[in-house]
């Protein structure tokens, strides 16, 4: 019986080398442990067995059992770890290829600094509001101290509706409006459309974009609102990028200034864009709210004073993403949006 | 205005660069916005002297010359026709360049040697417009005592830089070398030192009068010059005349325009022989009175428009151009200077009229100070006197009104500090304020300030302010933080919601598009828009064509144009947005605009798809109860691809595939589809705060139905159908297919329904559902809607 066990187990292991498939193992497992299975065959014959024999045979036929069912079990991993591996293989894709296009919309470049502008100032505490395109001519200009010949109110400059009404040519009125419905303290940004009558050409275009900021308060100083424009200057541009206050004049504001910043190309080390002189184009007007603004919006000039700046958003967009022409903001080419 | 530090350097002693000059001068206000170095490119170029002149021997149109150059004699041959003997005259030495590039090299012209060039103002990179007339088309001759080889900028006085500077309009003061000697001597603490016109004794009388007959002219002054003899002015006044951008034209009216850019004063030179009698009248034109200006033109007068006047008629529009008749010309021997102050928005009034604009007009439609008209006619005669040219006579003086002085402003110390948030001393404020030309009286804790006249911008406290800021320098303000609680800035709901809406926008993959608020009338027409979209825009007065003539009613027009032009690009696929304003023309101008949404798209989107992003989109702003009508008559759409859609009885807009004739209209080859929707009536709908359902645990059972219906019925109507069943486990009814074709009849269609039932708190068994399943059948066939088979 020793020997038929042993030869038993060289048959099977020799059969299970053989097999090709997880079929063929499952055939030899029934063959071979079934009711009817050649080892079941075998282990029926132990009774016959003396009680020397029984427990030494008995150990031996389990050992064979067990070797056998290891082998079926690992041959069957075997088969279909194989079986795995060409199909993996089979469906290998071209990596390298691209057959499908995802897409997520783009931003568009002027509206984004727009965005980027009015998160900043919120972060910074001022309110964001929205003021109308169309306009009254007293809002646009007389509630701003704007004298009455001053040349930027004829029709060559501005775009009129009719005799009372035009379309802004700055966010200022913005300011206006705001004062008049509110009290002080006022910390506030707006930014939106304004127009100008000017042709469309490479720097030009006769709708344009301009943010508006105003504060207003007791104590408020031209120290503040420098202070203020550095805050936004660094965080928008670059820590090291600086300005400079350039006394200046505007009808809204006394005293007023212009501001310019280091040359973004060179940022203030002197470049051929800046002709050497390390400092870019002006970047905004702004001011000391004028004490006639002040008054005409229904704010004591003498209990409060207050600052704004106003400053374009087109240019600073054509700088901040390398645009050479204006017009590609307003032209809406896919092969230009598509880049943001 | 352009300023040649030269001319600066005759009235402040100025010791810094040029450089640091302009620094100056930009931080206190006048923005220098560039300088020009005069002497570039000129160092290879210097003063000869024509010794000899040989005809060439092979060209008829060259001479050949012997020019001493100082260390040398060079030949030099040349072109130029009014070359003359002893001449002086420029000359580029081998290895200059000239200012367009070339190169001086020692080269044969036609077999003759030739060392250099003789050269023209254009050769020295001189603009056309400011070369004398004659030499215009020749070199340079110049009279000087100079040694041959001097160098040319010295000869020239081009050896300097020109400032250019940008004047703020409230300054027109600055407009004046004087004005900007002034800012430089207030910006660098220099002694102003002012130009010389005392004429001492004149025993030269000519009988002039003047008259002033209207309120638009406050202050003239006359004054002769006899014994002119009319020529080229000497090269000093040429040289800054030409730095400054004014071509030179003769000795008198280089005068008058060299005392103009000084004092800023333009002055007027008329032919005292032409003149009808001896009286000059200022007054206002009549209506229907013309005159023939000094260019030739004839100039139609309309009652209003201030002129000069002698017996005769109309000789001058004052301080605008004078008149042909009376203009100076070779032959003038006696000359009438007129220098007055006229009312700036006349002026500019008829200037702009008569789309006339001289460098006078420009000044007196800003602002001329009186306290300039006798100074500057004093100067005129001065020089005239100084370089030779003829006799002043006395001036006469004529005043409508006394200038009265400004009333003195008060400024309070502390108001100074308060405002500019420094801590400058009372005694430096001062000193700021009389470098300025003010005058200060000193009180204990504030001062009284008067004026100067031609400081017409300052009227109140904080302008002094302005003034004491500049010249303390913004730049040395120390920055202060607003003091202010911790708040963060709010938004309204309107513009949150907007922000989220865009970025829902992104992630459906659709890209920012931005246009103008006016367009062309007719290109709504084209989209194929009617009624109050193309009939009652809202015009500008002025636009700039027709193009841009009006206030947009709807962007959607603007989208197609998108479309259009992409497509044109070859663009395969495009999907755009805009969120912007229409204006909608209403009784009044005020609330005239409203928040609009338009969506456009081509390419890989079909009308469910398309519609399907809106619902999303909406979706996302918890707005679902959208309700979809079919719409027939908007020429935009396509008659059966375009619904309107409604939120409970409010309607949201109207959405669709483009209509066949607008696509043509716009060369647009693809099908296409747009939407345009309340962004208002969306805003106020839209609900920020979302509160959880909890999820359902049971599971849900899920069947499909055909039917079979009419091509007219829609998804709507049968929906509503299923829905009298309104059993609360029917969770949803999910359109999965319609079908259409061989196996139906053509004027029907076919629907798949997935249903699916869920109950909240219970396991479902099939038996319930079966039970509702039919009932829902039952009510079909109610409806002659059969299932398919």
């Amino acid at each position: 019986m020793r020997d038929e066990l042993n030869s038993l187990k060289i048959d099977v292991l020799a059969r299970i080398e053989k097999a090709g498939s997880t079929e063929d193992l499952e055939k030899i497992r029934i063959d071979v442990f079934g009711k009817k299975g050649e080892l079941t065959g075998i282990l029926r014959g132990m009774g016959k067995l003396s009680n020397e024999e029984k427990p030494v045979i008995g150990k031996l036929a389990n050992e064979v059992k067990e070797d056998l069912e290891e082998a079926l079990t690992s041959k069957t991993e075997n088969i279909k770890k194989d079986l795995l591996n060409k199909k993996i293989a089979s469906e290998s894709l071209d990596v390298t290829a691209n057959l499908e296009e995802a897409s997520i919309g783009h931003r568009h470049p002027l509206y984004q600094t727009i965005e980027d502008l009015e998160l900043m100032f919120r972060e910074l505490g001022f309110d964001v509001v929205d003021g109308p395109e169309i306009e009254t001519v007293e809002n646009n200009f007389k509630y701003l101290n704007f004298s009455k010949d001053h040349p930027s109110i004829g029709p060559s400059d501005t775009f009129y509706i009719d005799d009372d009404h035009l379309l802004r040519t700055h966010t200022s009125p913005v300011q206006v409006r705001y004062m008049m419905n509110n009290k002080p303290p006022i910390k506030m940004v707006s930014a939106g459309r304004t127009f100008r009558v000017d042709e469309i050409d490479a720097t030009h275009s006769p709708m344009f974009h301009q943010i508006e900021c105003l504060v207003v308060d007791e104590g408020i100083t031209m120290a503040n609102l420098i202070d203020t424009l550095n805050t936004f200057v660094r965080s928008f541009f670059g820590d090291d990028i600086k300005t400079r206050f350039r006394p200046h004049n505007f009808p809204f504001t006394e005293p007023s200034a212009e501001v310019d910043i280091s040359c973004l190309e060179c940022h203030g080390k002197g470049c051929s864009t800046c002709d050497y002189t390390g400092w870019d184009m002006e970047l905004l007007g702004c001011g000391m709210v004028h004490p006639n603004v002040l008054e005409y919006c229904g704010i004591d000039s003498k209990k409060y004073s207050g600052f704004a700046f106003g400053m374009g958003i087109d240019r600073i967009t054509m700088v901040k993403y390398g645009l050479d022409d204006i017009r590609l903001i307003y032209d809406n080419d896919a092969r230009f949006l598509e880049q943001f | 205005m352009l300023l040649p530090v030269n001319w600066i350097k005759k009235y402040v002693d100025v010791d810094i660069s040029t450089r640091d000059l302009a620094d100056a001068l930009t931080l206190s206000g006048s923005h220098v916005e560039s300088i020009k170095d005069m002497s570039r490119g000129l160092d290879r170029i210097v003063l000869g002297k024509v010794l000899e002149i040989t005809k060439h021997p092979d060209a008829e149109k060259l001479v050949v010359c012997k020019i001493d150059v100082g260390k040398e004699v060079l030949q030099i041959v040349t072109g130029a026709p009014n070359i003359k003997k002893e001449a002086g005259v420029i000359v580029a030495l081998e290895g200059s360049q000239m200012a367009d590039g070339t190169l001086i090299e020692a080269s044969s012209l036609r077999g003759v040697e030739s060392r250099g060039m003789c050269c023209s103002y254009q050769e020295l990179g001189i603009s056309e417009s400011l070369i004398p007339k004659a030499y215009r088309d020749g070199i340079v001759l110049l009279n000087t005592d100079l040694e041959p080889g001097t160098p040319i900028c010295e000869v020239l006085g081009f050896d300097d830089e020109v400032l250019e500077l940008e004047i703020t309009p409230n300054r027109p003061d600055c407009l004046s070398v004087l004005g900007m000697a002034r800012e430089t001597s207030a910006a660098t603490s220099k002694t102003l030192s002012y130009p010389e016109f005392e004429l001492g004794n004149i025993d030269n009388e000519v009988a002039i009068e003047g008259k002033i007959e209207t309120d638009k002219c406050s202050n003239l002054v006359l004054a002769a010059i006899t014994g002119v003899e009319i020529k080229e002015s000497p090269l000093w006044i040429q040289s800054l005349l030409i730095k400054a951008g004014i071509r030179p034209i003769n000795n008198i009216v280089d005068i008058t325009n060299f005392v103009m850019l000084e004092f800023g004063q333009p002055l007027h030179a008329y032919d005292l022989d032409k003149l009808e009698g001896n009286e000059l009248i200022v007054r206002e034109a009549l209506d229907g009175e013309d005159l023939v200006s000094l260019d030739g033109e004839t100039r139609k007068l309309v009652q209003g428009d201030i002129v000069i006047a002698d017996k005769s008629g109309i000789i001058g529009l004052a301080g605008v151009m004078g008149g042909f008749d009376t203009e100076v010309t070779e032959k003038t021997t006696r000359v009438l200077i007129e220098s007055a102050s006229f009312d700036k928005t006349q002026i500019r009034k008829t200037s702009d009229r008569l789309n006339l604009r001289s460098e006078a007009s420009s000044r007196f439609s800003k602002y001329v100070s009186p306290s300039l008209n006798l100074p500057a006619a004093k100067r005129a005669l001065y020089l005239a006197r100084e370089i030779g040219v003829g006799n002043p006579s006395s001036t006469i003086k004529i005043s409508k009104r006394e200038d009265r002085p400004a009333e003195s402003i008060r400024l309070s110390y502390s108001r100074v500090n308060d405002l500019l948030g420094t801590s400058i001393g009372e005694k430096d404020m001062v000193g700021y304020l009389e470098r300025l030309g003010f005058e200060v009286e000193e009180k204990s804790d504030y001062c009284l300030v008067d004026t100067p006249g031609f400081r017409s911008d300052i009227a109140i406290e904080e302008d002094l302010i302005e003034e004491i800021g500049r010249l303390y320098g913004f730049h040395n303000i120390k920055p202060q933080p607003i003091k202010t609680d911790l708040v963060k800035g709010r938004v309204s709901k309107e513009k949150s919601n907007e922000y989220r809406i865009k970025n829902d926008l992104f992630a459906l993959g659709y890209s920012e598009v931005l246009t103008y608020s006016f367009v062309s009338p007719s290109l709504n027409k084209r989209a194929g828009l009617d009624g109050e979209q193309i009939n009652n825009f809202i015009k500008l007065l002025n636009p700039l064509g027709e193009e841009y003539s009006v206030m947009r009613t709807s962007i959607l027009p603007n989208l197609i144009e998108i479309l259009s032009r992409n497509i044109k690009n070859k663009c395969q696929d495009l999907r755009v947005f805009e969120l912007g304003n229409v204006f909608i023309k209403g009784q009044s101008l005020e609330g005239v605009e409203k928040r609009r949404l338009s969506l456009a798209s081509y390419g890989d989107v079909d009308f469910y798809s398309f519609k399907a992003d809106f619902l999303e989109l909406m979706a996302r702003a918890g707005i679902r109860d959208i309700i979809f009508k079919p719409c027939k008559d908007l020429g935009v759409f396509h008659q059966g691809r375009c619904a309107e859609m409604t939120i409970g009885t409010k309607l949201l807009g109207y959405m669709g595939e483009l209509s066949y004739a607008t696509r043509e209209e716009f060369s647009i080859n693809k099908r296409a589809y747009g939407l345009e929707a309340d962004l208002d009536l969306i805003n106020n709908l839209s609900k920020e705060d979302k509160v959880y359902q909890p999820i359902v645990k049971f599971p849900s059972i899920i069947r499909d139905i055909s039917v079979v219906v009419d091509k007219d019925m829609t998804h709507d109507e049968i929906v509503t159908i299923i829905r009298k069943n309104d059993d609360e486990i029917i969770a949803d009814i999910r359109l999965i297919d319609i079908y259409t074709g061989q196996q139906l009849a053509e004027d029907e269609k076919s629907y798949t329904y997935q249903i699916v039932y869920r109950s909240k708190n219970r396991t479902l068994v099939d038996e319930e559902v079966n039970e509702i399943q039919e009932r829902i059948i039952r009510t079909l066939e109610e409806d002659n809607i059969y299932l398919r088979k």
